[in-house]
């Protein structure tokens, strides 16, 4: 076995669901300049979303995943018309701190209805492992990933060339300027939270087929989702596949590549990486104009 | 400064400016300078004591000397811990309060500074047998120099990306206490000496506690306090008034860390067994950052009330509850919180402009000043 | 006026830090000798570690009321009733010593009954202590808590260092010769390998590759990948249930199947149930007790089928280790209290080292301060059982030789599942 191509194939995975679950967060900071620190738990909703209807219902992963989808925007919607747009102009702390507030609400309601054990969705595909020329990789990784990608792409065609995409981006880039030629801000905001949900939702779901979770999961994944975004520039979906896929590769390597060590130390990696790259290039580490 | 897309630009400006003004106000009310600078150190006007303060210093005073002489009333070693837990709570926030909410650069990864005291003073007792009063000295060394080595690169940085930066300095720095196995033990931790003494600890919190408090006050009304809300508020414009934003920065953010680190020591030496999730704990933000928006962020009585009401709370709803449901009860408070009183109870009462509770009272409170000045002649 | 508080306050810290040594009150003992026993437990309710505080709970909860219906503790010829007073600790240790605090000095309990997790047992212990309080810790394992000449603590569960040494022993015999070993870096995991490793080498095993991932770790492909590179015939995992399931997804992927040897996560049923029969047949697991283990004692419970069956009773599913543990550790007082005769601490303490007796939980037999062993209060004689899921998800015990029903089975590979 070719450890080298096994780790470049575990850390374009890894990448691939980052980046999926980082565009919910980019999209949001991008649009509304809001950092939602109840993201890493919203993602594990999305995750036992889908192993309700599988293991309730009945319904499959990828039947289920516009479902999921669904709720995730509706859901998304009222949180922004209940929650986030009452604070989107207040100074910095207080969108944090609210959030914050809702990752605990959100933990406490996930424990609450599923307990603490662990948990993993089982998908018709479950059992299956792709093999080629000799690096393997499970059915659901493969899934995962290449559902990733065509999200990301559908997300950027909505981005460019849709009217709502294109309001979206003005009001990332000029709010006041967007204000003033006739878009109404507020449905703007609640509609990208929305999607931003939405889109983390699904990787939840997604992700819930490739190994376990559980309610205190979150929070790792929020601060994983931050760095791909401070790395990759708020709101942009190339950047932020492009830092994805920089941390799912640094993480895989390490952990292939230093004995004795876990993916943990991957994800210190990354973090002391944006602490080195927010004090020498503050604007991240793509030269593109960053939005707003 | 730094190329970072300030967050705080655009339609915040506004606010801040608001609350800028608001605040100068209440600065003239305790008649401190409105235009505060360093550099000029200008002389305060002399002022004479007015009623409200020395019946302020009185309660103040009753309050220490009742809190000092609480042990000897026999009262049991549970409550002697709780309180002494609430006093080191009271130090935490107020100096989590000194970066975060008078100069404005919310430190989330405050924790850190905790944890590296605590792992200083517990590497030395059990690797070099020293006593724990004698590793406070080095406690206090580390934990500024460590400050101001991530510190200076860091505080350039403005608004949320320090925030995040922080958060990943505090979250580097576990992973490597973790791996570290040599020095820190690990995940094994280290077991210190065991010292239970609650009364011990208890006047250490209290002292450092009233000492904390009282600093605050002093910043709060002083020229230095006056600079860091300057940055707060506009951080370019107070660059431009002279204000050495960068070394006030620094020094306020050291001030905190080896402040944090000794109470980290202290809290280590009490706990007598430290791993890197004892140390470093993810729940430290969430409860400093409650605290003090509680209280009333950059303000000097805010954080030391929102310690004991957060903590009384806490331990009532924990008492009778174990289904879990005070993460629910505790985030939704939180929630509500931001949305109907963003400025905290000290904010308020002081000037809470923004808050239909904080209308009421500042209507109430500007008749009675109207009753005053008309009495006593002033103003 | 500012500078006169700071001064004041320098008088008073200097005052209180030099001349104020208190003694601490020493949490008197109830003088009341025929009302009930007072208990008390801080154990995670909520937090990390709910599910095996639930678990540990259940086991002093049952505990409990078998002795009551059984009329109480006989002390001296009294029957006295036994009352447990229990706290969430959030597997917070923060929480976890306010808790045992307030047990001992306003709740005022005779005993405490320890938290699940070796870390937060070393914590409160070292205040237990101080009061002078037996504690019996119902959850904790690893050796560094019976380091600490804590003559207060004690503790039925094997410890972490004999988790593997049946299973291993088995499989040396079966024809294995080499292990790889995969675990998380807590303490009593940590304890696990190392006590692995150095069994290997006693019995002639080659260690090919040692592994650490976090306690948290979601992806261990790499790690096992690894492993895997090493070739060793035996797979050794040391984590919880979360990276068990893990391993277990992992292996497949990688189309690599070891003998698989893992700590924790075979006993609990969710494992089975999450993975399915057919993916787990085959995997050993050291295990503190099964409700099939042919122990016997004259206590309260009787066998360990009994315990099983009035466990299945109350709660209505099968027992793992843990609530017998949790019961086990709330018996050996019980016993230590009858021996004595007395719920005096000191009396109860010399009993408890004394104690030799059978139970439904198998031997207990403490180790006094200044053993061999260098390890106080630790229950040192006992054997870890080791089980095999067979075709059925049914845990059926293949080592050691004495308590075995069956012979290993090797662990067949994933395509012929």
């Amino acid at each position: 076995m070719n450890i080298l191509l096994q780790a470049i194939a575990d850390g374009l995975i890894l990448g691939g669901f980052y980046a999926l679950m980082a565009q919910g967060l980019s999209l949001i900071f991008g649009i509304m300049r809001i950092v939602n620190l109840a993201h890493g738990e919203l993602l594990i909703v999305g995750a036992y979303l889908a192993w309700a209807l599988q293991s309730n219902l009945g319904i499959g992963v990828l039947w289920g995943l516009p479902i999921i989808a669904l709720v995730g925007f509706g859901g998304g919607w009222l949180l922004s018309r209940t929650l986030i747009l009452r604070v989107v102009d207040r100074p910095q702390l207080m969108p944090l701190l609210l959030t914050f507030g809702l990752a605990s609400v959100v933990q406490g309601l996930l424990v609450w209805s599923f307990a603490t054990t662990p948990r993993i969705t089982t998908a018709s595909y479950s059992g299956s492992v792709v093999d080629v020329f000799g690096i393997r990789v499970s059915m659901a990784q493969f899934v995962m990933l290449v559902l990733s990608l065509v999200l990301l792409g559908a997300l950027t065609v909505f981005l460019q060339r849709t009217k709502m995409g294109r309001a979206m981006t003005a009001a990332a880039q000029n709010r006041e300027a967007a204000r003033i030629v006739g878009i109404d801000i507020g449905r703007i905001y609640s509609a990208a939270f929305g999607l931003g949900i939405a889109i983390v939702f699904v990787a939840g779901a997604l992700f819930s087929v490739t190994q376990a979770f559980h309610p205190f999961m979150g929070a790792v994944l929020t601060l994983k989702a931050f760095v791909i975004v401070v790395l990759g520039g708020a709101g942009r979906v190339g950047g932020t596949l492009m830092a994805a896929m920089v941390v799912g590769l640094a993480e895989a390597f390490v952990s292939a590549y230093v004995p004795g060590i876990g993916t943990g130390l991957g994800a210190a990696t990354a973090f002391i990486l944006v602490v080195l790259v927010l004090a020498i290039r503050p604007e991240g580490i793509s030269r593109a104009k960053a939005v707003a | 400064m730094t190329g970072v897309p300030t967050v705080r630009g655009g339609e915040d400006t506004p606010t801040s400016k608001e609350r800028g003004s608001a605040m100068l106000s209440s600065e003239q009310t305790s008649s401190a300078p409105a235009d505060t600078s360093v550099n000029t150190g200008s002389k305060r006007p002399s002022r004479r004591p007015r009623r409200k303060q020395i019946v302020v210093l009185g309660i103040a005073v009753a309050l220490f000397a009742g809190l000092y002489a609480y042990p000897f009333t026999g009262a049991n070693d549970s409550i002697v811990l709780t309180m002494s837990t609430i006093f080191m709570w009271i130090i935490l926030s107020t100096s989590w309060n000194l970066i975060s909410g008078f100069a404005g650069y919310v430190d989330f990864g405050h924790a850190v500074h905790f944890g590296i005291g605590g792992y200083v003073a517990g590497i030395l007792m059990v690797k070099q047998d020293l006593g724990f009063l004698a590793t406070l000295p080095v406690v206090v060394l580390v934990c500024g120099l460590f400050a101001a080595v991530i510190g200076y690169p860091l505080l350039r940085l403005r608004g949320v990306y320090f925030s995040i930066a922080m958060l990943g300095a505090f979250l580097a720095i576990r992973e490597i206490a973790l791996i570290a196995t040599p020095l820190t033990g690990g995940a094994r931790g280290l077991v210190l000496p065991p010292m239970v003494n609650r009364v011990w600890f208890y006047y250490v919190f209290l002292v450092g506690a009233a000492i904390m408090v009282a600093a605050a006050f002093w910043i709060r009304r002083s020229q230095y306090g006056g600079a860091l809300l300057a940055i707060r508020d506009d951080e370019d414009g107070a660059e431009a008034r002279g204000i050495s934003t960068t070394a006030l920065k620094l020094f306020t953010f050291v001030l905190a860390a080896c402040i944090t680190g000794t109470v980290g020591a202290f809290w280590a030496y009490q706990a007598t067994f430290i791993d890197p999730e004892i140390m470093f704990r993810d729940d430290f933000l969430i409860a400093v950052a409650l605290m003090a928006t509680l209280g009333g962020l950059g303000t000097a009585w805010g954080p030391p009330v929102g310690a004991v009401i957060y903590l009384v709370i806490q331990d009532y709803v924990w008492a009778n509850d174990t289904s879990n449901s005070f993460l629910v009860v505790f985030g939704a408070l939180l929630i509500v919180l931001v949305l109907v009183m963003p400025e905290g109870i000290a904010g308020t009462v002081e000037r809470g402009d923004r808050t239909v509770l904080g209308r009421k009272i500042q209507q109430f409170k500007a008749r009675r000043t109207r009753d005053e000045s008309t009495t006593e002649g002033a103003r | 006026m500012n500078r006169i508080s700071l001064g004041a306050a320098g008088v008073l810290l200097a005052t209180s830090l030099t001349a104020c040594m208190p003694s601490s009150d020493s949490g008197s003992d109830s003088g009341d000798d025929s009302g009930p026993i007072k208990l008390g437990a801080a154990v995670s309710q909520s937090g990390a570690y709910a599910v095996e505080g639930k678990s540990t709970k259940e086991g002093y909860e049952l505990w409990a009321k078998a002795v009551n219906d059984a009329g109480g503790i006989d002390v001296d010829g009294t029957k006295r009733k036994v009352e447990v007073v229990y706290y969430d600790d959030q597997s917070k240790p923060e929480t976890a010593i306010k808790l045992t605090q307030r047990l001992i000095s306003e709740d005022k309990v005779d005993f405490l009954l320890g938290p699940y997790s070796s870390g937060m047992t070393i914590a409160t212990s070292a205040i237990a202590a101080q009061y002078k309080k037996i504690m019996f810790a119902g959850g904790a394992a690893a050796s560094s808590v019976f380091e600490q000449d804590n003559e207060y603590v004690f503790s039925p569960l094997a410890l972490t260092s004999e988790y593997t040494v049946s299973g291993l022993d088995a499989l040396k015999a079966a024809g294995a010769k080499s292990v790889g070993i995969l675990h998380s870096d807590d303490a009593p995991m940590t304890d696990v390998k190392d006590a692995t490793v150095a069994h290997a080498k006693k019995i002639g095993l080659k260690v090919t590759s040692t592994q650490a991932v976090p306690v948290d770790a979601t992806d261990i492909k790499g790690a096992l990948g690894q492993l895997e590179a090493s070739d060793p015939d035996v797979l050794v995992e040391a984590g919880t249930s979360v990276l068990g399931i893990l391993t277990m997804r992992t292996l497949r992927t990688l189309g690599w199947a070891p003998e698989v040897l893992m700590i924790q996560a075979p006993t609990e049923q969710q494992f089975v149930e999450e993975l399915g029969v057919k993916n787990t047949r085959g995997v050993l697991a050291p295990t503190q007790w099964v409700g099939s283990a042919a122990f016997e004692g004259e206590d309260v419970f009787g066998t360990a089928k009994a315990y099983r069956d009035l466990y299945v009773d109350t709660y209505g599913h099968e027992p793992s280790y843990l609530p017998a543990s949790a019961s086990a550790a709330a018996l050996a007082l019980q016993l230590a209290i009858e021996k004595a005769g007395s719920t005096d601490t000191e009396d109860v303490r010399k009993a408890l080292v004394d104690l030799e007796v059978d139970t439904f939980y198998g031997p207990i037999n403490f180790t006094e301060p200044g053993h061999d062993s260098g390890l106080t209060g630790a229950n040192i004689d006992r054997k870890m059982l080791t089980i095999q899921l067979d075709a059925k998800g049914k845990q059926v015990v293949v080592a050691p030789a004495e308590a075995a029903t069956t012979k290993v089975v090797p662990f067949e590979p994933w395509s012929k599942r």
